[in-house]
């Protein structure tokens, strides 16, 4: 079944389209890459994706359903969760108060989840159990990228998006990360969708692998097949035709 | 709601609201060719007015970053500086125009600009507007002291009595100068900014300020610049509306230019044509409602509420503000978290000393501690709203004066107390309604938007008939057979209340909710991709600061035994809000000794050691204080607390001078102002002889000193300093280094 349903959005600011005419669809279970040169239009997508940028035209489905005019919250609800590239963490709070305000937020929606179990069990998964009672703003970027991901997860997502999750890691935390997700997805049966510079990362985690530039979708495949196209050859290694 | 919807949704409720108060209000002047020519050539000068004092207004916040809330005590300093030296020394009137226009108003821009503003500029929201308001303050401060107030001050239309007669109309030489000034302003702005390299380099300034640094634009000439002239605006609009208003005094001056707020929104702070526009709209409107309304008491007030009416409509208008991502500005800490023990003890040791103190106190004294309470019941309201959810809202009193109605109201129903407790819960509901700008509305904006709800309960709500259109008398409580009649006895009643709220509101700070308003401060974008309504947030915070603040209000009654709508002016408001500021908008500990600072101001101005100087103190002592607000943006308390960690010894020499001098003061009936400077003094020597010894024991003890890395202050944060940049700090960071002295460099 197809979980996430992108058709036909155009984002323009100005008479910039930082978004022209993307559709996607991504099915359950999968880790989906998306790739592309800076401003090609990645973090734009994900915007429209949670809600909090309108597209100017197209249509945005979650499992099914319509959410085109839905708040942020609303998608959140029915299952949505990302991190920002920019991050957006709470800074004055802790890292563990930053997990319990996630899980806090979702007794709303799930009943019988008990936010201190939630907290402590990412915590220990996500090895931020040193730092919890630290504040935030005072962390390396790289931890505050790791809280953005435990915060991220104990809303209890079905899909979740990750905008450049592995900027600013070490090698030894990306490669944690990176099976982590893989285990997020096959044993939780969470589906994926992550934007990615670190081509062997993406290449190498993902199941299918969408290209953008200059805002379209050039390319769209498995990672090999994505890899030998000629398209993502010239905007990732310079090659003219 | 999509934007057209809404913006047809409030156009409809507009539309229905003038008609609504124009039917019953319509004077039955016939609409004839002269009575609409009288319109349109009244709103003329007073556009003109608007529009001269908007332009500074968004000249300064285009270039800047800086809402000058002080522009229209500016101009209120230079028309009576203008009056001193046409006037009082008799000096030719072109001579004193020269001076105040072309010398004074643009060496106060400078010196503002040089000393204070340029600090403001990398300062938080909250700071800089809070900051703006203390400079407002501090200059009623300083003219009412120079200038008493009993006193008139006549300032004589320009270009004598005469005027044109035009179909029938007469218009004064002194209105055609003034549109003629507003286009001569109008004509020059746009020469400057767009035909002069300066007026390139302040565009570039605009689009991008780090660009144009990259190309070597110093923003720092900019910035003094855009002062020099917004203040040269303000003087000149000053000067021009002063002989308009028969007694011209501090406080109107200061205030007439918050009417121009709107003509800046229209103009979306940037846009000068708009804004002259937006200007025009204001002087139409006003001058329309005077000439073909006959606005009976309800509506008697409602001309001088239109231009906050019309900001309020603007700022609805605007486009909705989308969530910020990525934050710019560096969010603050600006709460410290007690722990639940901590802030119990804290309460029982309030309350305990109150059951103390409270038998001791005479009558007079009594009243005075209850006033300074209930006034810090008020602010614990603007605790959750300032300092968890970091929502800019000015207008406490607007809260409380619900509060002393609704408890006036219920008071024959049912008993006192259950009655203050009604009073809460419908403030609370008053609250949520506040909060719906909230939810469009972000940061100045949102600010604005406060400071017009406040002129509009005040100036046109609490005056109804059925609110406090008559003197409403109330009667303290009993509880349970126990008397609240004698001050004593409120006083302690008053302290307990305190306890209550500000124990509830630590409570709700550590519970789910507080961490979800906070977590909402810090990134709205991130709260509500989790699943969080901003909406219900918003709401659910200033429903928990309407309870407070309303239950102040009703104490306020209850102290007064009488409510009206004197006790909720705007502008006291505003002074409540800078002593809460001074020591921390964060804390439930703040208001308490926000409320007897206030207390204490009043007490020295009106019976302690009146007259001269005193007079001014109570604006101008805040007003100061908010401005050294600047270097310390969370507040005095945390630095005090911060101060006392490393000097134990010198903070209780200090605060024991403090308390010895007031209390020989009273204790021997000095002369106030003997026993005050007495006061002062001793903390003078023991503040000396406190840092002399804690220098010693420093020195012996050569370890370092560790901050909170939390407790961020905004200017090393750049270079990686998260401590405030204090001298403290300071003197910490040299001895790490082992360099020599930093401090000096600092200065
Ligand atoms: N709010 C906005 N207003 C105007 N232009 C914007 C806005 N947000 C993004 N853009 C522009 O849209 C384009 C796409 O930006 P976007 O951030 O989506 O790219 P990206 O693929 O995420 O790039 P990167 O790899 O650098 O993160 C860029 O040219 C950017 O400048
Ligand atoms: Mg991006």
């Amino acid at each position: 079944m197809t979980l996430l349903d992108v058709d036909n959005v155009t984002v323009r600011f100005g008479g910039l389209a930082a978004v022209s005419e993307v559709s996607l669809s991504v099915p359950e279970g999968i880790i989906m890459g998306i790739i592309g040169p800076n401003g090609a239009g990645k973090t734009t997508l994900f915007n429209v994706i949670a809600g909090i940028q309108a597209p100017t035209i197209g249509r945005i489905a979650l499992a099914g359903r319509d959410v085109t005019s839905m708040p942020p919250h609303h998608r959140a609800r029915r299952g949505l969760a990302r991190t920002f590239q920019r991050l957006e963490v709470f800074g004055t709070l802790t890292v563990r108060e930053n997990i319990l305000v996630a899980a806090d937020a979702r007794r709303r929606w799930e009943r019988g989840v008990s936010p201190r179990v939630v907290a402590d069990e990412l915590l220990e998964r996500i090895r931020l159990t040193d730092v919890a009672a630290s504040t935030v703003d005072a962390l390396p970027t790289g931890t505050q990228r790791l809280v953005e991901l435990a915060r991220a997860l104990a809303a209890g997502p079905k899909l979740l998006l990750l905008d450049e999750a592995s900027s600013g890691l070490s090698n030894f935390d990306t490669d944690r990360i990176s099976s982590l997700l893989r285990e997020l997805v096959e044993a939780d049966g969470l589906t994926i969708v992550l934007v990615e510079h670190d081509m062997p990362f993406v290449m190498g985690l993902s199941d299918r692998v969408a290209m953008l530039d200059h805002g379209r979708l050039v390319a769209q495949g498995t990672p090999t097949e994505i890899q030998e196209m000629p398209a993502v050859q010239e905007a990732y290694l310079g090659v003219r035709r | 709601m999509s934007q057209r919807v809404r913006r047809t949704v409030v156009a409809f409720i507009c539309v229905g609201a003038v008609v609504g108060v124009l039917a019953p209000a319509w004077a039955g002047t016939p609409i004839t060719t002269e009575n609409v020519l009288r319109v349109v050539l009244f709103a003329l000068p007073i556009a003109g007015i608007y529009a001269i004092s908007a332009t500074g207004l968004v000249v300064i916040h285009s270039t800047t970053g800086i809402f000058n809330l002080a522009q229209g005590a500016i101009g209120m300093m230079c028309a009576f500086l203008f009056w001193e030296l046409s006037v009082n020394q008799e000096m030719p009137r072109s001579l004193a125009l020269i001076l105040v226009l072309f010398v004074i108003a643009p060496a106060m821009g400078l010196i503002l600009d040089r000393f204070l503003m340029r600090r403001l500029a990398r300062a938080p929201l909250a700071t800089q507007l809070i900051g703006t308001v203390g400079l407002m303050a501090a200059l009623l401060g300083i003219a009412t002291w120079i200038w008493d107030p009993n006193r008139s001050y006549p300032i004589a239309p320009f270009g004598g009595d005469g005027g044109v007669r035009i179909a029938g109309v007469l218009l004064t030489w002194h209105r055609i100068i003034t549109i003629g000034v507003a286009i001569v302003v109008a004509i020059a702005l746009r020469h400057l900014m767009l035909h002069t390299r300066l007026g390139v380099t302040m565009r570039a300034v605009v689009d991008d300020p780090d660009l144009a640094a990259m190309h070597g634009v110093k923003p720092g000439r900019v910035s003094s610049i855009s002062w020099i002239i917004g203040c040269m605006c303000a003087a000149l609009a000053g000067i021009l509306i002063a002989p308009e208003i028969g007694n011209m005094s501090a406080e109107t001056l200061s205030l007439l230019i918050i009417d121009s707020f709107a003509a800046a929104v229209i103009g979306r702070l940037r846009n000068l044509p708009m804004t002259y526009v937006g200007a025009l709209m204001v002087g139409l409107v006003v001058t329309f409602s005077t000439t073909f309304l006959d606005l009976g008491q309800r509506w008697s007030k409602l001309p001088t509420v239109l231009p906050a009416l019309l900001l309020f409509v603007a700022l609805l208008l605007l486009p909705q503000q989308k969530i910020n991502l990525g934050r710019v500005v560096r969010t603050f800490k600006m709460e410290n978290q007690p722990s639940w023990r901590s802030a119990l003890v804290a309460a029982f040791v309030l309350v305990g000393a109150a059951a103390v103190a409270a038998p001791l106190l005479s009558d007079v004294n009594a009243s005075r501690l209850t006033s300074g309470i209930v006034v810090g019941v008020i602010l614990l309201g603007l605790v959750p709203l300032l300092g968890w959810a970091g929502i800019p809202f000015f207008a406490p009193y607007a809260l409380a004066g619900v509060g002393a109605w609704a408890t006036w109201r219920f008071q024959e129903y049912m008993p006192g107390v259950l009655a203050l407790v009604v009073a809460g819960a419908i403030t609370g509901i008053v609250g949520i309604i506040a909060s719906l700008p909230a939810l469009r509305l972000r940061g100045l904006y949102m600010a604005l938007s406060s400071i017009a709800f406040a002129l509009v309960m005040t100036n046109l709500v609490f005056l109804q008939p059925e609110i406090f259109g008559q003197y409403r008398q109330l009667d303290r409580p009993s509880i349970v057979g126990l008397e609240l009649d004698s001050p004593q006895a409120f006083a302690l009643f008053t302290t307990v209340i305190y306890a209550v709220i500000a124990l509830a509101l630590t409570w709700l700070r550590t519970s789910r909710f507080g961490r979800q308003v906070v977590a909402m401060r810090d990134s709205e974008a991130a709260a509500s991709c989790l699943g969080i309504s901003l909406l219900e947030t918003k709401a659910a915070v200033f429903a928990v600061a309407g309870i407070a603040s309303g239950i102040g209000g009703g104490l306020l009654a209850l102290s007064q035994r009488f409510a009206s709508q004197e006790q909720f002016p705007m502008v006291a408001g505003l002074a409540l809000i800078l002593t809460l500021a001074i020591w921390g908008v964060g804390m439930t500990s703040a208001p308490i000794i926000a409320g007897l600072t206030m207390a204490a101001l009043v007490i020295i101005t009106h019976d302690w050691a009146e007259g001269g100087w005193t007079n001014a103190l109570e604006l101008a002592g805040p007003g100061l204080a908010a401005l050294a607000l600047v270097s310390a943006p969370r507040g005095q308390i945390v630095q005090i607390v911060e101060h006392a960690k490393y000097h134990p010894l010198a903070t209780v020499l200090r605060v024991g001078a403090l308390f010895a001098g007031g209390f020989i003061g009273v204790r021997f009936n000095l002369p106030g102002a003997v026993g005050f400077l007495l006061a002062i003094l001793l903390y003078l020597v023991a503040d000396v002889l406190g840092s002399l010894i804690s220098e010693r024991r420093r020195r012996a003890t050569a370890g370092g000193v560790h901050g909170d890395p939390a407790a961020s202050g905004a200017d090393g944060a750049a270079v990686g300093i998260t401590d405030p940049l204090t001298k403290i700090t300071a003197r910490a960071l040299d001895r790490r280094l082992g360099v020599s002295n930093l401090e000096k460099v600092l200065r």
